[in-house]
């Protein structure tokens, strides 16, 4: 089990013209920025490639590579190098805009993908459950994040009133 | 050791931010053990049986494009 091999085979699908970009979101996304924290799996964004004829995207292809690199299906994950992952589209705005602004970090004299510290908090508080928004609090907590393009992602994508919630829930010290 | 709150919770938060500060390499062994250990106390029930507290999986808020 080694998470840097699955990121490996992930850059090889990529560079293999399987995937067009993808980025790792989720709580191995998070560790390139604040401390480690379990997770049993790895979520890779991906923008699905149509295929030649059909107007909807699927990830066969990317299913069908990855079992032949030794990849094996359970349930809505692939095990790739002993980790689960999971491929998500990029479903919403926030999402497309996160994976289009992704940066390139060096793991071990690869590349891994990944989406900047301030998506994936702003990720974390759209989604909103309990563990999201400790995942907030630590990125806050560890000032991981530049405050002035998180305030601007919040805005553009109108949680506003979320982040207000998450304020008063959290950051203030009256009850 | 120490009783004293508030020196408890800057020692905790330096912590963090030493461990946060470590090589990505580290970290992401760290992952690597953390995994192996959740699965190694983890129940071995598949699925939550009703009544039990369990955790949702995210919903990423898709949102329906619109066809032209």
């Amino acid at each position: 089990m080694n998470i840097k091999d699955t990121i490996a085979v992930i850059n090889q699908m990529q560079a293999d013209g399987v995937i067009e970009r993808y980025a790792i979101g989720g709580a191995v996304g998070a560790t390139f920025y604040l401390e480690p924290v379990a997770t049993l799996d790895v979520a890779i964004f991906i923008t699905f490639r149509p295929e030649v004829g059909k107007l909807i995207a699927s990830p066969q292809p990317i299913f069908d590579y990855l079992k032949a690199h030794g990849g094996k299906m359970e349930g809505e994950y692939i095990v790739v190098a002993g980790w689960p992952v999971q491929f998500l589209p990029a479903a919403n705005p926030l999402i497309e805009e996160a994976l289009t602004q992704a940066v390139e970090k060096n793991v071990a004299n690869t590349s891994a993908r990944v989406f900047t510290a301030e998506h994936l908090a702003v990720i974390a508080l759209q989604t909103g459950r309990a563990k999201d928004k400790a995942r907030v609090l630590q990125f806050i907590e560890t000032e991981a994040l530049d405050p002035a393009r998180f305030q601007a992602i919040i805005s553009r994508h109108k949680l506003l009133e979320s982040w207000q919630h998450f304020e008063k829930q959290f950051l203030t010290d009256a009850p | 050791m120490t009783f004293d709150l508030a020196k408890i919770r800057q020692s905790k938060r330096e912590f963090r931010q030493r461990l946060a500060a470590l090589p990505i390499e580290e970290k992401l062994a760290m992952l690597d053990a953390l995994r192996e250990r959740t699965l190694a106390i983890r129940p071995t029930t598949p699925t939550p049986e009703e009544g039990w507290l369990h955790e949702q999986p995210p919903s990423y808020r898709v949102e329906a494009k619109k066809l032209e």
